[in-house]
């Protein structure tokens, strides 16, 4: 028995995912002209999908408003271009070192200031974005090449298979945001998750039931980063050029919108938010500076009317263990 | 033998004196009152038990042990749980999901059980689920274990924060106004609930102002005024102290 059932997918869901994880083949199959543009977009998409999903752990689930996202997704990247150019490591060998790097970062940083509540968590993640990013200027311990950033990041290899064209790379980025989604769908539904659920909707009183609060604001901080430095690893293998520019307060802003857009809390609702925040703009690309007054028009119309944004997160279904399951059926179900 | 005592604790709030140098003991497996008029610091007594607020003075000792000092979550571990005064469901939650709150520290799944979804971790999630409807059974609420705790009606909410206090395996359940709010009828159910809390060996200590229910209820009664104790005894001594029916009773109407 799988508990609780989390019914990932439905046979509309199964059939989409499929028919989006063919593309690249239907592009080259009819010969489609913009294919590598179109590739390298959804590839975007993903990457953003999948820092927002690691968000997610910190602003979605533990309701911890975190603003300074991008500072651990550089820790990973910069992680990730060192070893690979000082030390020859592989891109892939380095994501333990990138994940672990971005943990201990949050670790150090947010011990201090997990307490704090709200707009000022906010106020102190953005200073931490600007920190590292005027750190990264500044060729902090001559690791960060300085605004010019680090170049010719090698590109990763699986089973001798090397990595390289816009294809591999949709496929590289969105399979790890499937293993993300799924893996975060199994923290959710778990002790862990419950007890940040608790916390997001009343902390005082999540603490009287026996949970150790800060301890788990810190855990969910250290994975949210710790998930955000192995994007940092795929997108310096990616882009093989990183530079201070690539990790702003702007990144940070781009990731929280698609968090609260999509749906605070909800994988799938995430997911949505990063096609429509990264996605939406380049359809639009034609009508040039108005796209962004549109888009801006479009967030203030979001959060007026649907606040809890486009896909908010069900109750969690729980199947009841016998003799439950038969005593107290659920309203609306068969006995 | 003694469960929980409390030795000269004293707490203020800025020039106020909320607690000035309570001394009480409570009996295992009784269930003890603690009343008096508004503003005595009854509340302020249960939060120092808790850990909510740290005293300024005096211990807590519970178990043979002392537990002032120690963080809330650490204090529910080692055998207090608590309701609120105002109640403090989650209210967007299910039902089922806030009795799971209280189980939390009586689990042990760590975050990499949970990524992973060992089946140690799935066994617990089981066990834990049978448990929390035990405890919605216990106190009558097992049909709404999928709605919303905010949707149940004020008296219900009441008895969910019971359960979910049962939840944690208590050796000693606080309770703040269980009765606030509630109807005659729910009052008159609230009393056997809470005999039947004492019968699985849960020690109660309550704060109440409905006479009725006290008096019938509870063993033993502490009363309190500006911080202090002022009587303690059976709740037929009390009635008839008149130190209390000038601090209190005087000034409300009787229900016996």
């Amino acid at each position: 028995m799988i508990f609780p059932r989390p019914r990932l997918f439905g046979a509309f869901q199964v059939a989409g995912v499929v028919l989006f994880l063919a593309l690249p083949f239907i592009f080259s199959g009819l010969n489609f002209r913009r294919s590598p543009y179109v590739l390298h977009l959804l590839t975007t998409v993903g990457l953003y999908a999948l820092l927002s999903l690691s968000l997610n752990v910190i602003l979605g689930f533990a309701g911890m408003f975190h603003m300074g996202h991008a500072a651990f997704f550089a820790v990973g990247a910069y992680i990730t271009a060192n070893l690979n150019l000082t030390y020859g490591w592989s891109i892939l060998s380095t994501l333990p070192v990138a994940a672990g790097g971005a943990g201990l970062f949050a670790l150090v940083v947010a011990t201090p200031v997990i307490h704090l509540r709200g707009d000022y968590l906010l106020i102190v993640t953005i200073g931490l974005v600007e920190i590292v990013k005027i750190a990264l200027v500044n060729d902090v311990f001559g690791l960060t090449g300085g605004p010019n950033g680090l170049i010719r990041v090698g590109r990763p290899e699986i089973f001798g298979y090397r990595i390289t064209t816009p294809r591999d790379f949709f496929y590289l980025i969105w399979v790890a945001v499937a293993i993300s989604a799924l893996l975060f769908n199994w923290l959710e539904n778990s002790r862990f998750g419950r007890a940040l659920k608790y916390i997001k909707e009343d902390a005082v009183a999540a603490e009287g039931m026996g949970i150790n609060v800060t301890a788990h604001k810190l855990m969910a901080f250290v994975i949210g980063a710790a998930w955000a430095g192995m994007g940092g690893t795929f997108f310096a293998s990616w882009m093989r050029t990183i530079s201070p520019e690539s990790f702003t307060f702007g990144e940070s802003v781009v990731m929280f919108t698609i968090v609260i857009l999509g749906g605070s809390g909800h994988q799938k609702g995430v997911i949505l938010g990063a096609f429509l925040v990264m996605g939406l703009p380049e359809l639009f690309r034609d009508f040039q500076d108005k796209r962004l007054l549109a888009y801006g028009a479009a967030l203030v119309a979001m959060m007026i009317f649907r606040p809890q944004g486009l896909w908010p997160p069900k109750p969690t279904q729980y199947k009841l263990p016998a003799p439950f399951d038969q005593k107290y059926p659920k309203k609306g179900e068969p006995c | 033998m003694l469960i929980l005592s409390l030795a000269g604790l004293t707490k203020t709030f800025g020039g106020l004196v909320a607690v000035a140098g309570v001394t009480l003991s409570i009996d295992r497996g009784r269930i003890v009152g603690l009343i008096g008029p508004n503003g005595a610091g009854k509340t302020t007594v249960f939060n120092l038990i808790t850990g909510s607020v740290k005293p300024d003075d005096g211990h807590v000792f519970f178990s043979g042990r002392t537990i002032n000092g120690l963080k809330p979550h650490q204090v529910v571990a080692l055998g207090v749980a608590r309701t609120f005064q105002t109640i403090r469901l989650f209210p967007k939650l299910t039902v089922l999901d806030n009795v799971l709150s209280g189980r939390h520290c009586r689990l042990t799944s760590g975050v990499i059980a949970s990524f992973l979804r060992l089946p140690s971790q799935r066994l617990e999630e089981k066990l834990v689920l049978k448990r929390a409807m035990e405890e919605l059974e216990f106190v009558g609420l097992a049909e709404t274990w999928a709605a919303p705790a905010g949707s149940l009606a004020y008296g219900d909410q009441r008895r969910l924060e019971i359960a979910r206090a049962l939840a944690t395996e208590p050796k000693l359940l606080i309770l703040d106004e269980p009765a606030g709010g509630m109807n005659e009828e729910e009052t008159a159910e609230l009393v056997g609930l809470v005999r039947r809390i004492r019968d699985r060996d849960v020690t109660v200590f309550l704060i109440e102002h409905d006479m009725g229910f006290v008096m019938k209820v509870c063993h033993h009664l502490f009363v309190m005024e500006n911080g202090s104790l002022i009587a303690s005894g059976a709740p037929k001594e009390i009635q008839s102290d008149p130190r209390v029916i000038e601090a209190y009773l005087g000034q409300d109407e009787i229900e016996t």
